[in-house]
């Protein structure tokens, strides 16, 4: 599996199908990058990201397993 | 735990409470057999001791009739007393369990082989001897007193035995009445503990599996009609393993609320930039 088909399934666990274009926009418009090419380094700033994106419409206990599941992959 | 396994351990709940009544009653049944028969043993040996004491009297009053020169009344009766050695061998038998009752009828049998039989025959060769009638008299009066203090003392041995018999036979029969009323007794509640689980456990099984579905359906409605903060009234599970179907559909549904909420936080995300 690759990286950000990693990132998917922890996002996918909170936010089911809308994970898929959540992480698309976190790398495009955030991370400047293409999903596919995500590497090691960027996780740390995509779980920041994910946190802030996920607090807002899921409350602070989602954002927070967003941001711990993102982490574990490093 | 899954609906499935819930169910299914309900069921075999009920299984084991039916398995384990039906091995109380077949035992019930069985017992209540063994102590009817017990029963009929004690009356056995009470009919037995009976008729084996009315031969033994008979003894005694064919001998009297042979005293009195009605020798062919007194054999004809006599011979009815010998006959009775089935009661005899019968008690034998079944006095063999109770050895204190055994050794009673074991020294009435001596008495009567011993003493009244050998005196009996005594008697019935006096009687057919060429002696002159008053020494046949004298001697077959002291024969007769000997055979009837011998027939009193066994008569008295006999009534001691009959006595303990018909105790047994009293036992037997109360035994079996208070076992029977128990075991009734203890089939009713057995019925009634196993319908009270039964109803306790159907109902308990249909809230477990109704109520979360009830839950789930008031959320819907309110889903459906624009209301996505009901995601915070659906539990969420720590550890799925352990939650049951109804968890997981609650889980999924959790998800599409939360998959709803982000395309809206999206959409507007979008919309923010377009108006910048």
């Amino acid at each position: 599996m690759t990286l950000d088909q990693d990132c998917l399934l922890v996002l996918t666990k909170q936010m089911g199908p809308a994970a898929k274009l959540f992480l698309d926009r976190q790398c495009r418009y955030r991370l400047k990058k293409d999903p596919t090419k995500l590497q090691k380094e960027d996780l740390a700033e995509l779980a920041e990201l994910c946190f802030t994106g996920t607090q807002t419409a899921l409350g602070a206990a989602a954002a927070d397993s967003v941001k711990k599941g993102i982490l574990a992959l490093i | 735990m899954k609906i499935r396994q819930k169910l299914l351990l309900s069921y075999l709940i009920i299984i084991a409470l039916f398995v384990a009544a039906g091995a109380t009653i077949t035992y019930s049944a069985e017992r209540v057999s063994a102590l009817q028969n017990n029963v009929k043993q004690q009356e056995e040996i009470n009919d037995n001791a009976y008729t084996y004491q009315e031969g033994f009297d008979q003894m005694e009053f064919g001998t009297l009739m042979y005293s009195a020169y009605q020798a062919q009344e007194g054999e004809q009766i006599l011979s009815t007393a010998y006959a009775d050695t089935k009661s005899q061998t019968f008690l034998v038998n079944a006095l063999a369990s109770n050895p204190a009752l055994l050794a009673q009828f074991d020294s009435v049998l001596a008495l009567s082989n011993n003493t009244i039989y050998p005196e009996i025959n005594q008697i019935v060769s006096i009687y057919n001897s060429n002696l002159d009638i008053i020494d046949k008299d004298n001697q077959i009066w002291n024969l007769m007193t000997s055979i009837m203090n011998a027939t009193n003392q066994g008569d008295a041995q006999l009534a001691v035995i009959r006595g303990e018999i018909q105790t047994n036979v009293q036992n037997a029969n109360d035994a079996q009445q208070s076992y029977t009323n128990f075991s009734i007794i203890a089939i009713v509640a057995f019925i009634g503990i196993i319908s009270a689980v039964s109803v306790t456990i159907s109902v308990v099984m249909g809230k477990r599996i109704t109520n979360p579905l009830k839950k789930l359906a008031t959320v819907a409605q309110k889903v459906s009609q624009g209301d996505l903060d009901q995601r915070y009234y659906l539990k969420q599970n720590a550890d799925p393993k352990k939650g049951d179907e109804i968890d997981d559909l609650a889980d999924a549904f959790k998800k599409m609320i939360n998959a709803f909420r982000m395309q809206e936080a999206l959409l507007k995300e979008d919309e923010g930039k377009e108006n910048k």
